[in-house]
């Protein structure tokens, strides 16, 4: 079958909104038409060139959606079911699947690549195989994915606001509730927010942190995070270490987390400072992998005993945290639709990358017309 | 009126009434003939007094009828110059029609002011009334009342008493069947065929449509007969075309008809709507190009048997009314976001906490799941996702009435966006219209008192207690009667703490729109909502209306403690803006407050406070009469949906 999807075929191009071929499902693997799709700023890293997937590829991780179709084999889903999607498969039985760690799930290697767990691709032009964004590719009117990347969820929610519990509220949520482990009467210090920062807010502020500290450059996001629960907020890492230490009467923050654009070590050692003895510096935020991004006292390090904490997916488990993070959105506990800043169509995807590199958006998120 | 040229009896399809009416006549009985407008009670009354030959009085009812209008009085400058004589005194239209031994026709009954219906007491019971300083005046043996009224009459009108409803008997007149209104319509415009037919389906279908409260009557039908022969001899149109048909149509029908409460639709909508279902089936495609709106029209209704079902189809086509399931995301994005729409007040609220935690009950959603388990009916009632069978609420709603507005309030806060959004609008028009059958208050907030304002009718005995002598009396000795009103400012004061849901939600939901549509919407009251904090929904002035206030008020979820005092202070602090006679608070609470000071504290600024006490427990029963005995006012639990408009209307007629 033909579908329309915005493919990026190098670094620093514009995502190219074409018709390509697609495969139907094979085993294990089902057939979805997305309804939405978050604009996440992971893909835009990929444009940038901070990180360098295997060209060409179809956008996208973070969707909503309805199967049409399934493969043979596929047990855990139907024709017709809602299912937000996770943009890390979990095979449910690796080493990390079956210990609790299932972001960590090895079906995980190939998510930059974009190919479906049996080695082959279901997007294809012109006899070139296309892979999809972590095996996904979200910013495609249909795309088939395996079904340890799709999470069922209840019918009457609204596609179009949960999309977001596929990466960035989760990312953000989990990585003050799990990777920072947010205890009642904690300092949280949260450097950059974005998509994920703002779900940071929102979990360190749900955990019960007595200070939420929310540090960003641009009003409006500063605006945004104490309107999501932040208690105050910084334009500068500088004011921020001012602040924690009033605060805390000189202790320092108990957990940093590092939800910035793209990492620096600057931001990191801003974090480091900031936190107490024994606290955590939480790094979630992404950069080149081939740079150090982060340079710190190894003895204070030590003597201070802190610690680096790296967080993929919020350090949770995808199949356990996007039902519950579902019914906290029920339970008006978790914020969605006050997220999302604007709507694009697919034909729009460039302009909605513009607009998050120019700190427009808290979130935008592409509406795929009704099939 | 369908009173033919040349006065030909035209009385259609009305033989049996007419005989009961006869009847009861001369039974010497009095008679009150109800029914909506153009179905002919004018004709049929001028018909039986002239074949009884017999003579009839009429009088117009309307709010200035007063006493001395309808009985008569005496001629103020002849009582000045001479005193009171039995000749000075004028008969008003009672006194000639009592002595003439004549009918009294009452027309638009319910709109005589009650003072003035009074005076027809002893008249009905003993046929003789007193006229102070003339005497007692007895009724000829021929003397009838015949009383006529519009009961779909909302604006302007009362109950009638029930002295006056005791002393009299009552013929209801229903529209007439299809045929009749033919041949009505037929001999008033010297039309036949197609063009009768056409009229007759369309206005007869006015009156079925589920948005409209009061549809057109065979007058409607007369003038859209007129109207469209004539604008096709203009037109130079041989046959019935589309365009002129809506042209006439419009002009004939739209101002007659009225669209039902809490319905923001256009009547014009309405009749394209109409238009296309009774458009004749043409072979002969005559219709010119603007005919693309009913042919769209024409394709919604036309998988729908009903005029019911159309409703429906006409619902999803209007502009923005996207409620139909079937319609997408893409256009679900056009309505009003489903939870926690952010009204200014209520985001005010929330900002003002800055964290976002503890405040999640405000915002719960309710999944399908949920709703099944509470609502043994949900099934029925939205089978599928986004769906919520209209017909399927209306028949609970009928049968269950408590039952269909917990599910209701309970719709309202649904996960299910496109179902929210349908059960809002819904909501509000049928608390509404819960509201709005319940009895209206009009009464007992005018009096007939006396003033030195140069209107109204001259109080001869005052005057005459100042007159000095000297002609033309002077303005200051120039006492006159009028209407006037007993000011009086109204807050209600709806307690959302603790488990307000379902039932206490509809319930307070009725009590408000029944507070704003109280007395015509003359009480213009403020609405204020306290749990631990306050909330004003409405402030006295600012001609919010009742659906907009209900639809805020179903999105409220209770949580939170009781501040009583908190709450009568503010309540206090809106009815310290009017200048009143009488500052009326009407609390709905179970009145046991959870924090804050006494309640008792806290009554200054509110001269009456009448409690309403849903779902009451023991405790909180004696808690309300309590608060009540302490504001002067009474206490009254409210246990089903049907006891808020009585409880309202007692709490108000207490006052003043």
């Amino acid at each position: 079958m033909k579908t329309r999807a915005a493919v990026l075929r190098g670094t620093g191009q514009d995502f190219e909104v074409t018709e390509i071929d697609l495969d139907g499902p094979k085993a294990g693997e089902v057939l979805i038409r997305y309804v939405a799709a978050g604009l996440c700023h992971s893909d835009e890293h990929l444009r940038h060139g901070d990180i360098v997937p295997r060209f060409p590829l179809v956008g996208g991780h973070e969707g909503a959606g309805i199967i049409e179709e399934v493969g043979p084999g596929v047990t855990r889903l139907k024709p017709g079911d809602h299912v937000i999607c996770s943009f890390l498969p979990v095979c449910g039985h690796c080493r990390w699947c079956s210990t609790g760690k299932s972001n960590l799930c090895d079906m995980g290697a190939t998510i930059l690549d974009g190919v479906l767990p049996d080695g082959t691709y279901r997007f294809h032009h012109n006899g070139e195989d296309i892979g999809g964004m972590c095996m996904l590719g979200t910013f495609s009117e249909r795309a088939t994915i395996s079904e340890n990347s799709a999470v069922k969820v209840d019918d009457d929610l609204p596609l179009d606001k949960v999309v977001l519990i596929g990466c960035g509220v989760p990312t953000g949520f989990g990585s003050a509730v799990h990777a920072a482990a947010t205890e009642p009467g904690d300092t949280i210090a949260i450097y950059g927010i974005g998509g994920i920062g703002i779900n940071s807010v929102q979990g360190a502020a749900l955990a019960g942190a007595r200070n939420v500290v929310a540090i960003d450059p641009l009003a409006n996001k500063r605006e945004a995070a104490e309107q999501f629960g932040a208690t105050h907020s910084c334009e500068t890492a500088e004011q921020a270490q001012e602040l924690i230490t009033q605060l805390t009467r000189g202790v320092g923050a108990d957990k940093a987390i590092v939800t910035v654009g793209v990492v620096t070590s600057e931001v990191v050692t801003s974090a480091f400072n900031a936190i107490r003895k024994g606290g955590t510096v939480v790094v979630t935020g992404l950069a080149d992998p081939a740079k150090n991004t982060i340079q710190i006292s190894g003895a204070l390090l030590t003597l201070f005993e802190k610690r680096i904490q790296g967080s993929l997916f919020g350090s949770g488990d995808p199949f356990h945290d996007i039902p519950r993070m579902v019914e906290l959105y029920q339970s008006g506990d978790l914020k969605l639709d006050e997220l999302i800043t604007t709507t694009y169509t697919l034909d729009q995807v460039n302009q909605g990358y513009e607009d998050l590199i120019a700190g427009k958006n808290i979130r935008g998120v592409i509406l795929y017309p009704d099939a | 009126m369908t009173a033919a040229p040349g006065g030909l009896p035209t009385v259609v399809g009305l033989e049996r009434e007419r005989q009961v009416l006869e009847v009861a006549l001369e039974a010497g009985r009095h008679v009150v003939i109800e029914g909506p407008p153009g179905t002919g009670k004018s004709t049929l009354l001028r018909d039986i007094a002239r074949s009884a030959g017999k003579r009839v009085i009429f009088v117009e009812g309307n709010a200035e009828l007063t006493p001395a209008r309808l009985v008569g009085q005496y001629d103020p400058a002849q009582v000045l110059a001479r005193g009171y004589l039995p000749d000075s005194f004028t008969d008003g239209p009672l006194l000639a029609a009592m002595r003439g031994g004549a009918l009294l026709y009452l027309e638009e009954f319910n709109r005589i002011p009650e003072e003035t219906l009074n005076v027809l007491i002893t008249v009905l019971a003993e046929g003789e009334i007193a006229v102070p300083r003339l005497g007692m005046i007895a009724a000829g043996a021929d003397f009838r009342l015949i009383a006529a009224m519009n009961p779909f009459d909302a604006i302007g009108t009362a109950r009638v008493s029930q002295a006056i409803a005791d002393r009299i008997c009552r013929v209801v007149l229903g529209y007439q069947d299809a045929a009749a209104e033919r041949r009505i319509t037929g001999t008033a415009t010297g039309e036949n065929g197609e063009v009768v037919d056409f009229a007759v389906t369309l206005t007869r279908a006015t009156r079925e449509h589920r948005d409209v409260r009061m549809g057109a009557s065979v007058r409607g039908a007369i003038d859209l007969v007129l109207l469209l022969t004539g604008l096709a001899r203009l037109r130079g149109e041989p046959a019935l075309a589309l365009g002129s048909a809506r042209d006439a149509a419009y002009a004939a029908l739209s101002g007659r008809i009225r669209i039902a409460d809490g319905c923001d639709r256009s009547p014009e909508s309405v009749i394209d709507e109409l238009l296309a279902e009774a458009w004749p089936a043409q072979p002969a495609p005559s219709d010119p190009p603007d005919g693309a709106q009913p042919v769209t029209g024409a394709g919604d209704a036309g998988d729908a048997g009903d005029a019911g079902d159309a409703g429906d189809a006409g619902d999803a086509g209007d502009a923005g009314e996207a409620g139909d399931a079937g319609d997408g995301q893409g256009k679900a994005d056009g309505l009003p976001p489903g939870p926690a729409a952010g009204h200014p007040i209520r985001s005010a609220s929330a900002s003002r906490l800055r964290r976002g935690r503890g405040q999640g009950g405000s915002r719960r959603t309710l999944s399908r799941a949920e709703l099944t388990a509470r609502h043994s009916s949900f099934g029925d009632v939205s089978p599928g996702v986004g769906q919520l069978d209209q017909d399927s609420l209306a028949r609970l709603l009928a049968a269950e009435p408590d039952a269909a507005a917990t599910l209701l309030a309970d719709l309202a806060l649904a996960t299910d966006r496109q179902l929210a959004a349908v059960a809002r609008r819904l909501a509000a028009r049928v608390f509404v219209q819960l509201a709005a059958v319940g009895a209206r208050p009009a009464r007992g907030t005018r009096r007939l008192g006396p003033g030195t304002v140069r209107e109204g009718d001259l109080d001869l005995d005052r005057t005459l207690d100042r007159f000095s002598g000297a002609w033309p009396p002077a303005d200051a000795e120039l006492v006159t009667r009028s209407w006037r009103a007993h000011r009086r400012s109204l807050c209600l004061l709806i307690d959302t703490s603790g488990s307000m849901s379902g039932l206490a939600v509809a319930i307070a939901a009725v009590a408000a729109a029944g507070v704003v549509l109280s007395a015509d919407g003359r009480l213009d009251p403020s609405v204020v909502a306290f749990g631990s904090d306050v909330t004003r929904l409405r402030a006295a002035g600012s001609g919010r209306v009742p659906e907009d206030l209900v639809g805020e008020l179903i999105g409220l979820r209770g949580h939170g403690m009781t501040d009583l005092a908190g709450g009568l202070r503010a309540a206090a602090r809106e009815l310290a803006g009017s200048h009143a006679d009488e500052r009326v608070a009407i609390l709905l609470s179970d009145c046991v407050a959870t924090s804050g000071d006494d309640p008792a504290s806290a009554l200054a600024g509110i001269d009456r406070l009448h409690v309403l006490c849903p779902l009451p427990a023991p405790e909180s029963e004696r808690a309300a009469a309590a608060l009540a005995r302490l504001g002067c006012g009474v206490s009254q639990p409210v246990r089903r949906l049907a006891e808020v408009a009585p409880a309202l209307t007692r709490a108000l007629s207490r006052s003043g």
